[in-house]
């Protein structure tokens, strides 16, 4: 559907970093917090998916300083929350267009194994400099709730904001 | 790879690589500085949370309100079943309640006896649970007392019925309690009828570890944990929890406090006990200063 037009790239950078806020402040909401439940990291969500579909106005110092505002307000070790986030929005920038023509199941797949990727890299930085790092059944659980977000975040901005796989190129051509 | 048209040339991809390689470098140092100072970073992230977190609660609170509506929603399929049981359990009260008054009133009678000063410092300041960690890599949990309501760091957090946790990291109008059940957090014990002392250590799960016990096997399930009291951190006499034992063997600390409905927390508020310095000024009646400085070039 060609009828809407697209905002402005500065307003599209202003409304993903006023939505990554909001995905941080939601992961902060008190539900048992000394429970079981691991809560999904919807920022990481937001950004790939982000990403994805729109990888021209989703620039790098969005994501770093997403990243590093999200280390300081969730109490992740400062700064390599952030470099995992960006390695990963990296990666899959440069896939963005692989992805957007190809089907939803592998962008899943992709994201679900990348946020792996940055757990096990994260607690493996952790183990290296000695640090307390979180047990592995807390940190599949997170994984396992994340990937399981990941759909109902694109949906959500796929719904609310009209952000469709293949639009950006359709507004290239 | 296909060159795409909207894809920048192929200098600027170098540049970026360039850019992000530096980037990442830069947050590996970040990562490292975390490390090596961890308490100047802290502070940082405190005094962001204190700015950002009381400006959200307004949005954190009814939505943490509706998901505990939701789950309490589910409970009434059985609220037959519940009210039989609550029924039962009251009948048991009773009995206890009885008991309770009687011990009640020996303890007062027994104090009164003894003439004994209970410590009148301790006073607490009650503060709502506005925010939790966020990611499984702390167990924290953000209440809305400060600096300002004279909490200080170290102290501790209970909730109605038990330890929750002690305060790391103070701004003016928000502090952060970590969990017992942080891998971080360590609490001296008692197991109360054997008398045993041991470490209540958080591993991550819910139920924290004991360790450096003396003779594990004479505790038995259901025994009270409560606080020791040694180092000073923490008041003694506090209700942590009763011993289970996990699947993997080890004795573990099922915890008194209602980690799941987290609300109200009371943070004692100064726990700095009187150390005793020195054995001169305890013996004897302590002279007025006059007195003293006479019978000093007499000796």
């Amino acid at each position: 559907m060609s009828g809407a037009r697209p905002l402005p790239a500065f307003l599209e950078t202003g409304l993903l970093v006023g939505l990554g806020i909001v995905a941080v402040a939601a992961a902060l909401i008190p539900l048992g917090p000394g429970g079981e439940l691991a809560a999904p990291d919807l920022l990481f969500c937001l950004v790939v998916a982000w990403i994805v579909r729109r990888p021209a106005t989703t620039p790098l110092w969005a994501v770093l300083g997403l990243g590093i505002f999200a280390d300081l307000m969730m109490s992740r070790p400062l700064g390599l929350g952030a470099l995992g986030l960006l390695l990963a929005s990296e990666w899959f920038r440069r896939r963005a267009a692989r992805f957007q023509s190809g089907p939803f199941l592998l962008e899943w797949l992709a994201m679900a194994l990348a946020f792996a990727a940055v757990l096990a890299a994260m607690r493996l930085a952790l183990a290296l400099v000695f640090a307390e790092a979180p047990g592995l059944s807390m940190l599949v659980r997170y994984a396992v709730t994340t990937a399981l977000a990941y759909p109902l975040v694109v949906l959500g901005l796929a719904w609310c904001l009209k952000l469709r796989a293949g639009d950006a190129a359709r507004v290239a051509r | 790879m296909a060159t795409r048209s909207d894809s920048p040339p192929d200098y600027l991809r170098g540049v970026r690589r360039v850019l992000v390689t530096v980037i990442a470098l830069v947050l590996v140092v970040l990562f490292l500085v975390w490390r090596i100072d961890n308490a100047r970073v802290e502070q940082l992230r405190v005094s962001l949370v204190d700015r950002f977190v009381p400006s959200f609660s307004w949005t954190l609170k009814p939505v943490a309100e509706t998901a505990r509506m939701l789950a309490d929603l589910r409970a009434y399929s059985r609220v037959y079943e519940q009210n039989a049981e609550l029924r039962r359990e009251l009948q048991r009260m009773q009995g206890w309640r009885e008991a309770a008054l009687q011990l009640e009133q020996k303890n007062a009678r027994l104090l009164a006896l003894n003439n004994v000063r209970l410590n009148p410092r301790l006073t607490f300041v009650t503060g709502e649970v506005m925010a939790d960690s966020g990611s499984p890599f702390r167990r924290s949990a953000t209440v809305n007392v400060g600096r300002i309501d004279g909490v200080t760091d170290g102290s501790a957090a209970l909730d109605g019925s038990g330890l929750v946790g002690r305060i790391a990291g103070v701004g003016a109008q928000s502090s952060r309690i970590i969990l017992l059940t942080d891998a971080s957090s360590r609490v001296p014990a008692v197991v109360r009828p054997s008398g045993q002392r041991a470490i209540v250590t958080g591993d991550n799960t819910s139920a924290p570890a004991l360790e450096f016990l003396d003779q594990a096997d004479e505790l038995n399930p259901g025994d009270r944990v409560v606080s020791s009291g040694d180092g000073g951190l923490y008041p003694p006499d506090i209700l942590i929890g009763r011993v289970a034992i996990g699947a993997d063997g080890r004795r573990r600390v099922l915890l008194a406090a209602d980690y799941r409905r987290l609300d109200f927390v009371r943070v004692v508020r100064a726990t700095s006990l009187s150390a005793i310095d020195g054995p001169v000024e305890l013996i004897g009646p302590s002279l007025p200063a006059d007195a003293v400085a006479r019978a000093e070039p007499g000796e």
